[in-house]
């Protein structure tokens, strides 16, 4: 095998390690380690999808930055969401909801490689399949695609940039107390 | 101002927002309870803050119309949901559509 394809074959393998280490954090509440996983200047958005004619995929997703999506945001309301789990009176989340997060089909869309360096940049897009059980009877499960933004900063990736791409026009979930 | 309000109402209200996640679970089990044998055998109460509402209510030079909860006052008011069903009552009253609405 050579070099180029060696190199190729370790960064999938460094970047689904890192995949799945973030969903790990995330089952298992560990919310502090998560929100250190995401660089200072991370952009987290989520549109909302409408119904549309086939002949119409423009008007699918509502757009970053300028209409109202699930989620457009940075750092510090990420951050405030975490505090706020963490405060004990959330009652979406007291008592928390059992999560279990899969994440599958990781495809390296694009590097910064240039040459043999590592690259220290990629944008990854995998599916995910998010699995949430709460109180008694609430159950959701959330399908669909994600893709990031990661940055190799101090030798460790971070994620500068989510895109998350649900499956479902409505939410047919009560919340997004969770994190996709 | 508009992007302030987009980012505003993303962080407080719906299913995203801060403020609100809560609501659907508990009103969802609110709706629910009411179906219930003994619920259904007495009126619901919605006297909280009831004799508290102001006319003519002033804020920063602006007057608004109708009376109002003042929630600087009061710190609980059911204003609004005594306002729901009377107007909810004006509908069902009604012989015809004439009067229902302002002309």
């Amino acid at each position: 095998m050579d070099a180029a394809a060696l190199a190729r074959l370790l960064l999938q393998r460094e970047v689904e390690d890192f995949l799945y280490g973030e969903a790990e954090l995330l089952d298992a509440r560990r919310f502090d380690e998560w929100l250190a996983l995401f660089t200072e200047d991370v952009r987290y958005w989520m549109p909302m999808r409408r119904n549309v004619p086939h002949d119409e995929p423009e008007r699918e997703f509502t757009r970053e930055g300028t209409d109202v999506n699930w989620f457009d945001e940075g750092k510090d309301t990420l951050g405030r969401r975490v505090a706020q789990i963490q405060t004990g009176i959330h009652w979406a989340e007291e008592p928390p909801s059992r999560i279990c997060h899969m994440v599958s089909n990781v495809q390296i869309l694009r590097t910064s490689a240039n040459g043999v360096a590592p690259p220290s940049e990629v944008t990854v897009r995998c599916r995910f399949l998010v699995y949430r059980n709460r109180v008694e009877t609430e159950t959701d499960v959330l399908v669909g695609k994600r893709e990031d933004v990661l940055r190799r900063v101090d030798g460790a990736w971070k994620i500068a940039r989510r895109m998350v791409v649900l499956d479902q026009s409505v939410l047919l979930a009560k919340n997004l107390t969770f994190f996709i | 101002m508009k992007d302030f309000l987009r980012h505003y109402y993303i962080r407080y209200s719906g299913p995203s927002g801060l403020t609100e996640q809560d609501d659907m679970e508990n009103w969802n089990y609110a709706h629910k309870a009411s179906r219930g044998t003994i619920a259904r055998q007495y009126p619901y109460n919605y006297e909280m803050g009831l004799g508290r509402g102001a006319r003519g209510f002033e804020d920063h030079g602006l007057t608004l119309p109708g009376a109002i909860s003042d929630v600087t006052q009061a710190n609980a008011s059911e204003h609004n949901q005594r306002g729901y069903y009377t107007r909810w009552r004006q509908f069902m009253e009604a012989e015809s559509w004439a009067g229902l609405t302002p002309p």
